[in-house]
């Protein structure tokens, strides 16, 4: 189900396929903006994230951006904290504030944080940053989730990289152990690095060979086919293995739909200059002229 | 075993002659007056989660250590608790961001393990999933201090509190006894709302609080020697500090956990021995701590003494701190001292050899106190003269 009202529970707004890759063209034009008039941030990640990124909170997720506590929400959590421009666009297109306010990105006193902090910004589930932390935030949303009977599920969002961290692994073992059928982890896998190649810097491969031996139940898809983004998304949430939580391994290319800057580790950390933001999204962008 | 027993033989040899002497033995439960009950602080802490654990929100995380440090009273006895008992393992990291997903869906979780491993192990997930995010977590820095005293250095908490104190949005108590554990654990675990830390202890430790005795989270309370009795309990009466009259004392000891005791106890040494009367206050809240008591306590007694079973300066520095940042002590006279470990790793030993080998005694505060106020009389002195030349 997607984006609803969560005291009449009707549908506020569904996007078709074609809308949905529309609105990750769009996310990644103002991902460019933004990051551009930051003069700062993560261009790679974000870029990589779109298509998922459009799909889980346009499409996927229940959640009522009028009622970002609303107690039966989808909970997104994102553990990779730098991808937050993209986390913030995903807010936006859904609905929890004009998107023009994410060009405040980076800046003193914006909510728009250079890593998401939740006290900043309502839809912001957890503050994160320091990397392998939310998968384990996603276990204690999950264990509150059976707790509480209550059926919506929890997503969090990681990087291949991250998979590097030992939390991470503790957290793997302990939802496979509590059964957490609710959870669902997505990894963005762009195979770079601040140093380089993830399979250089440290090996985190076979993924779902892993997961598997840890008790998860793996899907890898290609993360900017949108069809297949959607139907992994769909099924994870809908119908898990029963008492297996479910990790979905995304394909991606970092820096996605910048020619520039695909599979180039460089563009990790690094924001795009005037004229490179011009030379990716045309004038109009950067001068407020395009249209969603 | 013979060689055992003379080596424990020299052992206690080398801290006899470390321990300061006075005109008798004043050591724990060692003369026919001033007797203590000794029980665990952390009993307290799982009597407060046996009381409280009906609270539908309260979940009780396991770290693989759950009965030593009572986080079990959560659901002994009470099966219908189980399903609030999530077993983590040996795997404080994760269980640290899992608490904060808890919180995040109105729980109130609780974990718990040695204070190093609590408090130091998972630093990073307490910064910034924790207390950057403002959650409602509560963390057992369990085994404090000495307490774990033959294990050794690895485990023996002596910094966990510089760590938790330096954490905006965090909360810190460390009760003086197993009845203010239990107080401070009923208050923290329902009544307090944000990242908070309360630090206790293995070993038995002396009860220097009653039911009745006021612990306000925050607020200092002041204890004073009013005469000897046969139980120390009975030898002093206790107030909150703000609620204190001054009494002209002597000196001050600022004191937290199960050094609260050894203050008392100081006190009393310090009474019997010079005739100084001494204002005992008890620190219990960390962070925010009362900073009104310490300015009073400096205004007031000139003197401060600070006792810590940690690395000096988690209580000391803070203290100085607020004396350094007081304006309205300008021109007071004030001197210091800091009783706490010197900076060095712990060794194996009993609990109690350790507060001698750390020079952390009442007798160690007693002879600290003792030197900075023969300092004053010599001050004194001189001013006089001083003036009568």
């Amino acid at each position: 189900m997607p984006i609803v009202n969560a005291f009449s529970k009707a549908v506020v707004r569904d996007f078709s396929l074609e809308e949905l890759k529309e609105a990750a063209r769009l996310m990644r034009g103002y991902d460019l903006v933004a990051l551009c008039a930051a003069g700062s941030g993560h261009t790679g990640g974000t870029l990589s994230m779109m298509d998922i990124v459009a799909a889980l909170y346009l499409k996927i997720a229940t959640h009522d951006p009028n009622n970002p506590e609303w107690q039966h929400r989808d909970r997104i959590i994102w553990s990779g904290g730098h991808k937050a421009p993209a986390l913030y666009l995903g807010l936006a297109f859904a609905g929890y504030f004009p998107i023009e306010e994410v060009v405040t990105l980076r800046k003193l006193y914006s909510p728009f944080q250079g890593h998401p902090h939740r006290l900043k910004l309502p839809g912001v589930e957890v503050s994160s940053g320091s990397l392998g932390q939310g998968l384990s935030i996603a276990v204690g949303m999950a264990l509150a989730g059976k707790l509480d009977y209550d059926e919506h599920s929890v997503f969090c969002i990681m990087g291949d990289g991250e998979q590097q961290e030992g939390n991470i692994w503790e957290a793997v073992m302990e939802a496979s152990h509590y059964q957490l059928d609710n959870l669902v982890g997505i990894i963005d896998r762009n195979r770079l690095q601040i140093d380089g190649l993830v399979k250089d810097v440290m090996n985190v491969e076979p993924l779902a060979d892993r997961y598997r031996s840890f008790g998860w139940e793996v899907i890898e898809i290609d993360g900017h086919d949108m069809e297949q983004v959607v139907s992994a998304l769909q099924k994870a949430k809908n119908v898990p293995v029963l008492g297996k939580p479910t990790v979905i391994i995304a394909d991606t290319v970092k820096g996605k739909g910048v020619s520039f800057m695909e599979n180039v580790a460089g563009w990790h950390g690094k924001a795009p200059s005037h004229d490179e933001m011009i030379k990716r999204t045309g004038r109009a962008w950067a001068e407020g002229r395009h249209r969603i | 075993m013979q060689k055992a027993a003379e080596y424990q033989a020299e052992v206690e040899a080398t801290l006899a002659a470390k321990l300061p002497t006075f005109s008798r033995d004043y050591w724990w439960n060692t003369g026919d007056t001033m007797k203590v009950k000794m029980e665990p602080t952390r009993k307290g802490f799982g009597l407060s989660l046996k009381n409280n654990g009906d609270d539908e929100r309260v979940v009780c995380l396991g770290l693989d250590i759950s009965g030593s440090i009572t986080i079990s009273e959560f659901y002994y006895g009470n099966p219908q608790r189980t399903n609030r008992w999530i077993s983590l393992g040996i795997a404080e990291q994760s269980a640290t961001a899992a608490a904060v997903g808890l919180a995040r869906d109105g729980k109130l979780p609780v974990f718990g393990t040695y204070g190093t491993f609590a408090a130091a192990r998972n630093l990073d997930q307490i910064r910034v999933s924790v207390c950057y995010g403002n959650f409602n977590v509560l963390i057992a820095g369990a085994h404090g201090g000495v307490s774990v005293g033959p294990d050794g250095a690895t485990h023996q908490a002596l910094e966990d509190l510089f760590a938790m104190c330096g954490l905006p949005n965090m909360s810190v108590v460390v009760p003086c006894d197993a009845v203010e554990t239990r107080k401070a654990t009923d208050y923290l675990l329902l009544e307090h709302v944000g990242p908070k830390y309360i630090r206790f202890a293995r070993e038995a430790t002396p009860i220097v609080t009653r039911e009745d005795t006021p612990f306000v989270f925050g607020k200092a309370n002041v204890s004073r020697l009013r005469h000897q009795s046969p139980d120390m309990i009975d030898a002093f009466e206790t107030v909150l500090a703000a609620e204190y009259a001054d009494e002209n004392e002597d000196l001050s000891i600022i004191a937290c956990g199960p050094m609260v005791p050894e203050a008392m106890r100081a006190a009393w040494i310090l009474k019997n021995e010079f005739g100084y009367e001494t204002r005992v206050i008890n620190m219990h809240t960390m962070k925010p701590i009362d900073q009104e008591a310490i300015i009073r306590a400096a205004r007031e007694t000139g003197v401060i003494v600070t006792a810590e079973e940690h690395q000096i300066g988690a209580l000391a520095w803070r203290v100085s701190g607020i004396l350094t940042e007081s304006p309205e002590l300008f021109g007071i006279p004030i001197i210091t001292g800091a009783i706490g470990v010197k900076d060095r790793f712990g060794d194996s030993g009993a609990p109690w050899e350790l507060i001698k080998e750390f020079e952390i005694s009442a007798e160690h505060i007693a002879q600290k106190a003792a030197e900075l106020l023969a300092l004053v009389q010599v001050k004194k002195q001189d001013e006089r003269l001083e003036l009568t030349c």
